[in-house]
């Protein structure tokens, strides 16, 4: 909305008026002792831009008690009621009243709130501003009779308005924005018009969330992702005791602010899940052994740690608990995932980890209004138990929807490069590095790499791979080693950042079709079992070879170029460059 | 400029840009108002980069007007 300018903004809302003009129509109330009509464009477009039909009506003039009573059902009033036009010059002409005359104002002004917490009772929400005199007073001359007005109504306020009554906090939007960029005295003077539109958008950034959680449904789920998000580093790399989750780890303290931020949200009935693409004893390790952690395994109500997609999960997440995906927020880290989620489940809140780490927990305390109306249950307590037992009774659906059209909207490209030198240490690193999609977990060494290099009878294939939001370089490696008439996959691996994309079947496919172009038919390869590589455990079987023989700890297989390439079925949306 | 007033108007106004010619005004356009008049002025502040005093404000009847005072206006600032 921001980088709107207001035109722009006045012709959009009423496009999107159009548009949206078959939907229930959402009511507001704008009442007012100051002149106030540029609020409802700007309010109807931040509500129509998330889908609600909102309809502002600017109801008359300076005559807030009287249009209260007629407000009704489900319409939301915007109260800004403006002690500094009580009567006009009121703010300066008070400095001069006796004590009788002040609290005879104080009086007056009181019963008339009362009233008025009395007609608007029944509103779903309403919402009034805290009085504010920094407009009208000085910095450093202190004991206004304005200044102290202002403070004997606001404490009359926070005592008597009904729990209904949400209080915004004016001061608040013009230390954001400053006082100068909020207020246009000439307009105040010549029309009453008081407030900038540069306040009115700050002011309707802060309302929306909670009009979108009264109104439409509120978010009664966090779905976090884990690595880089939970804590920070690669659980699957970097080992559970090389997390930064605490204050004594780099970086630390802002994964454990944001821990205790979604703690806290625990104890107001949000429901909070994983969904990651790790190993899930990794995980739980994580869980057992970092006691400085502030979010324990039992905090999170499902857990979705697998290689699936995070769409499909989420789905899965929002058949298990039995609620919509649109009372969802989801979390990550990664622009792919973050992407994904939002072209599949548009209805899903999606939160992008920031890169400036320090911007994270406020980032998260900002979206928090999403996740409250004042109208708060003891079902809405109760909510994390009761999906907990509600999960015993459901099974297990899966559904995989569109996942292909997400992937070809992507545009990725993988470019195939065989023994190029500027290549070679960063393979070696690879080699040495990468520990869950590998087949065999060989680590070699920069001289071994080398000779690799100038064999004729050993391939070095490496995979850099790229789409429309950028190039994630050099990220899959497979060495093949040829004697007589078999050749033998010796080294296959991917880095996790690209998996999920079906970019390992096209790099095979491309591996065999080398293999096929040297004239060699038999293909050998094997599944070496380790600690981290589960995720690959049954990649060759998937892929169509046959399982010649096995141990506890090895697999090998076998298939021929012919049959393989025969059987094989491409996949389109990937280009391949070689 | 003349398109970016005339871009300007269609959007506060409500009307396609080409019912903004010479002549409009506010016995052409119904939307132009006293709070059309508030809208036109908040836009044309925020996208010429200008600030009017008020007596400019009133002086801007009509289509014609509101250019002059806007050339007048980019002018003393330059």
């Amino acid at each position: 909305m921001n980088a709107l300018t207001f035109s722009e903004l006045f012709r959009l809302n009423e496009e999107l008026g159009e548009l949206l003009r078959e939907k229930e129509a959402i009511s507001l109330k704008i009442l007012s002792n100051v002149t106030m009509n540029q609020l409802k464009p700007i309010l109807e477009y931040a509500l129509r831009s998330e889908s609600l039909n909102a309809v502002a009506e600017m109801t008359s003039y300076d005559n807030i008690l009287q249009e209260s009573m007629h407000i009704q059902g489900k319409a939301i009033p915007v109260v800004f009621w403006e002690l500094c036009n009580l009567k006009s010059s009121f703010a300066f002409e008070i400095e001069y009243y006796t004590p009788e005359e002040i609290s005879r104002y104080a009086e007056k002004t009181t019963k008339e709130l009362e009233l008025l917490f009395d007609n608007l009772r029944q509103s779903p929400l309403v919402i009034f501003n805290r009085f504010s005199h920094i407009l009208f007073t000085n910095h450093t001359i202190t004991g206004n009779n304005f200044e102290r007005f202002v403070k004997q109504l606001n404490d009359f306020l926070i005592q008597h308005a009904p729990p209904n009554f949400l209080l915004i906090d004016l001061d608040r939007i013009f230390s954001a924005i400053s006082l100068d960029a909020s207020v246009d005295l000439r307009n105040y003077y010549s029309s009453k018009v008081l407030y900038t539109v540069n306040f009115l958008k700050s002011y309707t950034s802060q309302i929306v969330p909670v009009i979108l959680s009264t109104y439409a449904k509120s978010r009664k789920v966090i779905i976090l992702d884990c690595d880089n998000t939970l804590w920070k580093g690669i659980v699957g790399e970097d080992g559970w005791e090389h997390l930064a989750i605490s204050d004594k780890d780099k970086d630390g303290i802002y994964f454990k602010e944001v821990q205790c931020i979604l703690k806290s949200l625990i104890k107001k009935g949000i429901v909070l899940c994983l969904c990651s693409k790790n190993n899930a004893e990794d995980v739980e390790e994580v869980f057992q052994h970092r006691h400085d952690m502030v979010l324990k395994s039992d905090d999170f109500v499902i857990k979705k740690i697998n290689w699936n997609d995070k769409a499909s999960n989420i789905r899965e997440i929002a058949g298990e608990l039995n609620l919509g995906t649109d009372s969802f927020i989801f979390v990550d880290d990664s622009e792919f995932e973050i992407n994904l989620v939002k072209e599949q489940l548009p209805e899903v809140k999606t939160i992008q980890v920031p890169v400036k780490l320090f911007h994270y927990p406020r980032m998260i305390l900002d979206h928090l209004p999403l996740c409250f109306s004042l109208s708060f249950t003891n079902e809405d307590l109760a909510r994390v138990q009761m999906y907990q037992q509600e999960l015993r009774r459901t099974t297990e659906k899966s559904r995989f929807q569109d996942m292909d059209d997400y992937l070809a909207s992507l545009g990725i490209k993988v470019v195939i490069s065989e023994k190029n030198p500027e290549e070679m240490e960063r393979l070696t690193q690879l080699t040495q590095k990468t520990n869950q999609f590998n087949l065999t977990t060989k680590r070699y060494l920069p001289g071994e790499m080398q000779q690799f290099y100038q064999s004729s009878h050993t391939d070095v294939l490496s995979l850099s791979v790229s789409d429309k939001f950028g190039n994630f370089g050099i990220t899959g490696l497979c060495i093949i080693k040829y004697s007589k008439n078999i050749a033998v996959i010796d080294t296959l691996l991917l880095s996790c950042r690209i998996l999920g994309r079906n970019i390992e079947s096209v790099f095979l496919m491309e591996i065999v079709k080398r293999v096929y172009m040297k004239r060699y038919d038999l293909i050998q390869a094997t599944y070496k079992k380790t600690l981290k590589n589960g995720i690959v455990e049954s990649f060759y079987d998937k892929s169509g070879f046959a399982l010649l023989g096995s141990d506890n700890d090895e697999r090998r297989y076998e298939t021929t170029c012919r049959k393989f390439l025969g059987n094989a079925r491409p996949v389109k949306y990937i280009k391949v460059i070689s | 400029m003349e398109e970016k007033v005339r871009r300007i108007m269609s959007s506060v106004f409500l009307v396609d840009i080409e019912k903004i010619d010479e002549n409009a005004s506010p016995e052409t356009l119904p939307k132009w108002d006293s709070l059309g008049h508030l809208n036109l002025i908040t836009s044309i502040e925020e996208e010429f980069g200008i600030t009017l005093d008020d007596e400019q404000i009133i002086e801007m009847l009509n289509y014609k007007l509101v250019l002059e005072v806007i050339r007048e206006c980019l002018k003393a600032s330059s």
